[in-house]
């Protein structure tokens, strides 16, 4: 685990103390995983030795007679997020190179606002289609009912299917969001820090990319600890034009690799299945190839504001065009049926 | 070490330390690790708890390498409370050493 991660979990299980003491336990964490890295170990080396994180909490919390619940009463909701999380993390790994390609075009954090923003509509797109087919085989079999009674249930299961959608797309779209803004606010490219295992050198290893977005600020609590400290602007909060996106931990950089072969016969291989899933999704994908390069072009000079009001208005048209091809999609369905 | 052993003696080592001098808590867990073998996620809730209790004051100092650290200075409730768990603890012992040579 990484420090950052780490950080994040912490916090987000002890949310229920004072803000105050939050920021003074992760204060400690910190400085103690700052300590020890100074001394020699690695970040994972130094949050290992805390020992089991279940463990840590349930102390924390009982530091203050807390029992921790978190464990059973919140994990169903945790463990829905998490998994979003994880399914926005794949879609990102496997639309790296887009991202890529938009950013080096615009070599800013603008890239990556349009890439977060752009993904997550697809994530939006693609989470209809699960849904989709449930609504179908549903209303199908409920059907089979007779009296007209089937028919008022595959009403009701429509809407309750469609409510459900709708809550994971809201869910979905926060997130996205937030990673934009995160990507955007910070002047600085989300880090993707492409930490790349390759297993072997097979040609299509099954590749690991640990997407971390590092939040900078948010970690440094000295900021409002104490008046007499000097409050240190981070490096990142620097206004840099042209950053690349680097790795931070500098004894990783050996293990950094970027196989861009295996890479590529990766994506053709999942551009394949996804072909097979849900024809017409390819149109998609190139038209927003095609806009995102006509928008790094266009941005190239425009300030800010102005991109932020073309991304908005872009959000209109994709979401009018997914729409539109959804329609023509469930009709050819329902003919099938 | 059996960790039910250790949690009881936690309390007694950390405030035993603090009495010596204000330290913060890297340097305690360093400390601590020298006397017991530790988890050293685990003495951060228990610091917080002493300070809960007042036995520990905690004050930020500017520290010359890096960022400021939080010192833990023991308090006269937290001196108090160490004499009496250095007591139970050596009662304890003897109790228990007593028992285990067995007659």
């Amino acid at each position: 685990m990484k420090k950052q991660e780490f950080l994040d979990r912490l916090k987000s299980r002890i949310s229920i103390l004072d803000d105050e003491e939050v920021e003074d336990i992760l204060m400690e964490y910190e400085a103690h995983i700052n300590e020890k890295m100074n001394s020699g170990k690695t970040e994972e080396e130094a949050i290992a030795d805390f020992g089991d994180f279940n463990e840590l909490i349930k102390e924390i919390l009982a530091a203050y007679k807390i029992k921790d619940k978190g464990q059973t009463s919140s994990s169903s909701t945790s463990e829905f997020q998490a998994w979003i999380h994880k399914a926005i993390d794949e879609i990102t790994e496997f639309m790296r190179p887009l991202i890529d390609k938009v950013n080096t075009l615009e070599g800013d954090q603008v890239g990556y606002f349009i890439g977060y923003i752009i993904l997550t509509l697809i994530m939006v797109a693609l989470i209809g289609i699960p849904f989709w087919f449930l609504e179908r085989i549903g209303v199908a079999l409920l059907s089979v009912i007779p009296l007209g009674v089937g028919h008022v249930f595959g009403v009701v299961f429509s809407v309750v299917l469609d409510i459900a959608q709708l809550v994971v797309c809201i869910l979905i779209i926060i997130y996205g969001i937030q990673r934009a803004i995160e990507a955007a606010t910070l002047k600085k490219p989300v880090n993707f820090g492409f930490v790349v295992k390759t297993s072997s050198d097979k040609p299509e290893p099954k590749t690991t990319v640990e997407v971390k977005t590092k939040i900078e600020p948010k970690a440094q609590p000295e900021e409002k600890a104490e008046i007499k400290v000097e409050v240190k602007s981070a490096p990142v909060l620097e206004p840099s034009v042209n950053v690349k996106v680097e790795d931070k931990a500098s004894p990783k950089k050996e293990r950094v690799i970027l196989p861009f072969i295996g890479n590529f016969f990766v994506l053709l291989f999942k551009g394949f299945v996804l072909v097979c899933m849900l024809p017409g999704f390819m149109m998609v994908l190139g038209l927003m190839i095609v806009l995102g390069i006509m928008i790094a072009l266009l941005v190239k000079g425009v300030y800010f504001i102005g991109l932020f009001m073309i991304v908005i208005g872009l959000l209109g048209v994709v979401t009018e065009i997914l729409d539109i091809i959804y329609k023509t999609v469930f009709k050819r369905g329902a003919q099938h049926a | 070490m059996n960790s039910q052993f250790k949690k009881g003696v936690l309390e007694l080592i950390v405030l035993q330390i603090v009495s010596k001098k204000d330290r913060y808590g890297y340097e305690l867990v360093e400390e601590v690790s020298k006397a017991v073998e530790v988890n050293e996620g685990t003495i951060y809730p228990l610091l917080k708890r002493l300070t809960n209790e007042h036995y520990f004051d905690a004050y930020i100092q500017e520290s010359s390498e890096g960022p400021p650290r939080k010192y833990y200075h023991l308090t006269t409730m937290g001196r108090q409370q160490l004499t009496e768990l250095a007591k139970e603890w050596t009662e304890f012992y003897d109790s228990v050493n007593q028992f285990m040579k067995g007659d």
